[in-house]
């Protein structure tokens, strides 16, 4: 069941990049990716039981993210990419600091939210930096890592999810050490790491023939 | 103390308004609403105590979503407002259903506490996000075009803003009560509801009419 719904989960997020694209071009990309942002941010709370394998649940939004960045920075202008970029660290950073002003607030007497919106983003803060910072950081040194990787790898797909993969590894382990050190036990933490990280490339690479249909739908317009 | 931080959350709402636009320009504007639809959907269910008096915990961002609205127009005539209302409406929708998807899926043993509060406040309760989404929506429509209006009449933007502000947020908040809270809570509620929320949004909306005067003078 919950597999199914993690695919359905990663259909409509892909239909909508592809929808965005068709309908709005770059600028419902740009919509679409702060969207992504909000949801990557509060879904990186819940850690969820996929059959045996535990991981946490913002994989799909984050794969989003870094979908749309890649279909940007091949199709796109320069201009276009350092908006993609200044969006994304000024709503990450927006929706982190609202969501810590709104758990601060003193709930009323009747209101049986607060307590939920305080235990999450307040009691669990070192996820809100955690997944703000590597998503950061992911977007910013993609470019460098893909043209690095270019001249090596064979098809621009490939070299997508090699570079995707490449980052992931370092992300991983920032998220999953930043997050829950001292929350859950090393071998906890090391089954989500690892867990996360694998979840992470095999949707990219699920991801990877939408970003190649998009990038090569129309003429480059930089 | 919630009205310090009140306070604070205003300020820094408008500061996000008027960065945005000085990054972006007319699309920073947009991409604010798409930012504030989103977080409407997650605080809107926070009911908090502002001077002993019960408030919703969204009103900051819900006022300022006019607030950008009045900027717009300001800006490019009342027929912006339509992309606006679409952006919205759009991004409203998509963050709830996203949102409730999320909550389906079952917890994992690790961190259980954590995956529990997420599942209980992500079971976002649809009539209070159609009240807030209908009343907003309905609303910046009014406000636009009495914005509009007045701004050919008057020719002044603290009172265009702040006129059509008082006018509009007078019937947003009667609609967002009654049609979120009707036949839950009892009719003296209903009215405390009423006013506090009316207040607050006055007295956000006269602070916000600085951006309006900044955005106008960077033109």
């Amino acid at each position: 069941m919950d597999l199914l719904l993690f695919l359905i989960f990663m259909i409509i997020s892909m239909f909508s990049i592809f929808f965005v694209h068709k309908l709005f071009d770059k600028e419902g990309l740009l919509f679409l990716m702060i969207l992504m942002v909000g949801i990557n941010i509060v879904s990186s709370f819940k850690i969820i039981s996929l059959g045996i394998f535990n991981l946490n649940l913002n994989i799909i939004s984050y794969i989003s993210i870094i979908s749309i960045y890649y279909i940007i920075l091949e199709k796109y202008g320069k201009k276009d990419k350092y908006n993609f970029i200044k969006a994304l660290i000024f709503s990450s950073l927006f929706i982190s600091i609202m969501l810590i002003l709104g758990s601060i607030y003193e709930s009323s007497v009747d209101d049986v939210i607060g307590i939920n919106i305080r235990m999450l983003f307040l009691g669990n803060y070192r996820i809100l930096i955690a997944t703000v910072v590597t998503v950061i950081l992911d977007i910013v040194v993609t470019e460098s890592v893909y043209n690095f990787i270019k001249p090596i790898g064979s098809t621009d797909r490939i070299d997508r999810c090699l570079t995707s993969a490449l980052i992931m590894v370092i992300d991983s382990v920032i998220f999953s050490v930043v997050s829950y050190m001292g929350v859950l036990q090393i071998n906890a933490i090391s089954e989500l790491l690892f867990i996360n990280y694998l979840a992470r490339v095999l949707v990219m690479i699920i991801y990877s023939p939408l970003v190649e249909y998009i990038i090569k739908s129309k003429k480059v317009d930089v | 103390m919630n009205l310090a931080i009140l306070f604070i959350e205003v300020i820094l709402v408008y500061l996000a308004i008027l960065l945005l636009y000085k990054f972006f320009k007319k699309e920073g504007l947009y991409i604010f609403a798409v930012l504030g639809s989103f977080i409407s959907t997650i605080l809107l269910y926070k009911t908090i105590d502002i001077l002993s008096y019960e408030s919703v915990l969204s009103i900051s961002i819900n006022t300022s979503l006019f607030i950008i609205a009045n900027m717009l127009v300001q800006k490019n005539g009342p027929d912006e407002i339509k992309k606006l209302i679409y952006i919205i409406l759009i991004s409203s929708v998509f963050a709830y259903i996203m949102l409730c998807f999320t909550s389906l899926f079952t917890s994992s043993e690790y961190n259980l506490g954590v995956n529990n509060a997420y599942d209980d406040l992500f079971s976002l309760d649809i009539r209070l996000f159609l009240a807030n989404l209908i009343s907003m929506l309905l609303m910046i429509i009014f406000n636009s075009r009495l914005y509009h209006m007045l701004r050919r009449i008057k020719n002044k933007i603290w009172i265009s803003n702040i006129l059509s502000l008082m006018i509009t947020s007078f019937i947003e908040s009667i609609i967002f009560v009654i049609l979120g809270y009707i036949g839950s809570v009892n009719l003296v509620n209903i009215l405390n509801l009423i006013i506090v929320r009316y207040v607050l949004k006055i007295f956000i909306s006269i602070i916000g009419t600085i951006d309006i005067y900044i955005e106008n003078k960077s033109n």
